[in-house]
């Protein structure tokens, strides 16, 4: 509606021709800003929230309770020089933050903020999410590699083993849900949940909390920019505008994928309460989430990270697609559904209840086993050490 | 629209490929190759094969982009090119012989401009795609070559565990 009304206001003195190239620029320009004053929203909001959490203040000087925090430090980063070390590789130190910034925007194309709300509905929303984010990867070599420091290469190489690692466990997790939804179209897969998938699929869901909590390389799977050992890892010499992009694409990759989270497992903008409040509303407890983990949990070591993507999680995740599997057919039997269509809200029931039981299950077993008690005293020990 | 797209995807896919076998920077050259194939990706977008699309992105710029990065870390003094050039002649003949091949495919194909416009869509459970559905296909007229591909990886799998295997 606001789109028709600056398209007429544009048309009165431009010709069609690029009022129609214009229009998506112009969208463009209000999601990116709408994107990036969240993201400076988020940074005082997580000071905030872990300062209380460990019995602090934080920030309250700068505006109405401090509110402007993250403006002032926005301002002082973009006015700081902008230093480029003389033995860096310039192009690739230059490309390295864009690359890092970029998919966490495009992230948002395909988010469904509500019936309808969606920038790009392609048929393969899910998919998109998962192409776009492998590059960030990526993006942390360069800016780790470009450097030309070993910190900053010490920083990158551990974030490529942890992302590549914990993509696996994240892609087999999402994997349970198109399972149940049958679609990969995100509108799709929030109009299949009658019942929250996070109830269906409480498993798939905890793997990929873990999965996200390390694809954002947020505390407690933050070794690649671990303070207390390599600086500041892959960013250690990056200053000012430039710092400032890689501080600020981790924020908004962090709102994208509990956007994400929200989609899959919380039944996105359903139930309707009108327009993007809901959706708002659930995305912002998964951020609280994030936040939380970092108030609370102390930094895990590189090879215990490791150890937990590929020794519990993995094994973990392919159970539950073979599980769910098992069920997604069995329930086709049961009500005798056509192969894709959804399940209905009784056979999602059913579901529900077998995988709430499995789910409690094998968390209290997983403390019992004798093999994982001596797991646990590896991830105790530094992985070369004789236990 | 289409058109001017498909110029700038091409052009950006040309100067990609040409870095990869100029740069002398093995890390330039990756990156050249990343632009390359995301290039590519965009093609397929503009062909509305968005799965097709989304398939190159995930497995050649997110898989075989990462996989050569970590080749990249493995290699001691990077900004050094391969020193050996003898290979030369063999790869110009294997150059020639693709492009031949391509060309031999591009003439005499024949190139259907009806249903434009349409997304076609291989996706899981689709109703609205009937006929193309990516999954009965691959279980069905494709699975040996789906079980070979399979029995593939398991070997690479177990050749890495006992190159990497602790002694």
């Amino acid at each position: 509606m606001i789109a028709d009304l600056t398209r007429e206001f544009l048309e009165n003195y431009l010709s069609t021709g690029i009022v129609d190239i214009l229009m998506p620029l112009l969208g463009l320009f209000i999601v990116v800003n709408i994107l990036l004053g969240s993201a400076v929203m988020l940074t005082y909001a997580e000071r905030r929230i872990v300062a209380r959490m460990q019995n602090r203040i934080g920030p309250n000087r700068v505006g109405p309770f401090g509110l402007l925090q993250g403006v002032a430090d926005l301002m002082k980063l973009v006015l700081k020089e902008d230093l480029t070390p003389r033995a860096a590789d310039r192009l690739v130190f230059l490309i390295a933050p864009i690359l890092f910034f970029a998919p966490a925007i495009a992230l948002f194309a395909v988010v469904p903020f509500f019936d309808g709300w969606t920038v790009a509905d392609l048929d393969a929303g899910i998919v998109y999410v998962i192409a776009v984010t492998s590059i960030s990867s990526l993006a942390a070599f360069a800016a780790g590699w470009a450097s030309n420091n070993k910190y900053s290469l010490y920083g990158a190489v551990r974030g490529v083993a942890q992302l590549v690692s914990y993509e696996v466990p994240l892609i087999l997790a999402v994997t349970s849900v198109i399972l149940l939804s049958g679609s990969l179209n995100l509108q799709e897969i929030v109009e299949a949940q009658g019942i929250p998938f996070v109830l269906v699929q409480p498993l798939g869901f905890l793997i990929m909390l873990i999965a996200v909590t390390a694809e954002l390389n947020r505390t407690p799977f933050d070794i690649n920019e671990a303070e207390s050992e390599i600086v500041a890892g892959f960013h250690t010499e990056y200053t000012g505008t430039k710092f400032a992009l890689i501080y600020g694409a981790e924020y908004v990759a962090a709102l994208g994928w509990s956007a994400v989270i929200v989609t899959l497992f919380f039944a996105g903008w359903k139930p309707d309460l009108g327009g993007i409040i809901w959706f708002g509303i659930k995305t912002s407890a998964i951020i609280f989430l994030f936040f939380w983990f970092r108030g609370t949990w102390p930094r895990v070591r590189i090879d215990q990270m490791l150890a937990l993507a590929w020794k519990l999680l993995f094994p973990l995740a392919t159970i539950n697609i073979l599980v769910t599997a098992g069920e997604v057919l069995a329930m086709q039997a049961l009500f005798s559904l056509e192969p894709g269509e959804a399940l209905p809200v009784a056979a999602l029931a059913i579901i529900a209840a077998i995988n709430i039981g499995l789910t409690v299950a094998v968390l209290a077993l997983l403390a019992r086993v004798p093999g994982l008690a001596k797991f646990d005293q590896q991830l105790a020990a530094p992985a070369g050490a004789k236990v | 629209m289409v058109t001017l797209a498909f110029f700038f995807l091409a052009t950006a896919a040309m100067i990609g490929a040409l870095a990869v076998v100029t740069a002398r920077n093995l890390f330039y050259a990756a990156l050249g190759l990343l632009v390359s194939l995301a290039a590519v990706a965009g093609i397929y977008i503009t062909l509305d094969a968005d799965f097709l699309a989304l398939a190159q992105f995930l497995i050649y710029v997110g898989g075989i982009a990462v996989l050569i990065v970590f080749a990249v870390m493995m290699t001691a003094q990077i900004n050094r090119a391969s020193s050996s050039h003898r290979l030369w002649p063999l790869g110009l003949l294997t150059g020639a012989a693709t492009l031949a091949g391509l060309a031999y495919i591009m003439m005499t194909t024949e190139w259907r401009s009806e249903g434009r416009g349409e997304t076609i869509s291989p996706m899981v459970g689709d109703a609205s795609s009937a006929g193309i559905h990516l999954p009965d296909l691959l279980f069905s007229t494709y699975l040996l070559p789906f079980e070979l591909a399979g029995l593939l990886l398991l070997v690479a799998t177990i050749g890495a565990l006992v190159i990497a295997r602790e002694r």
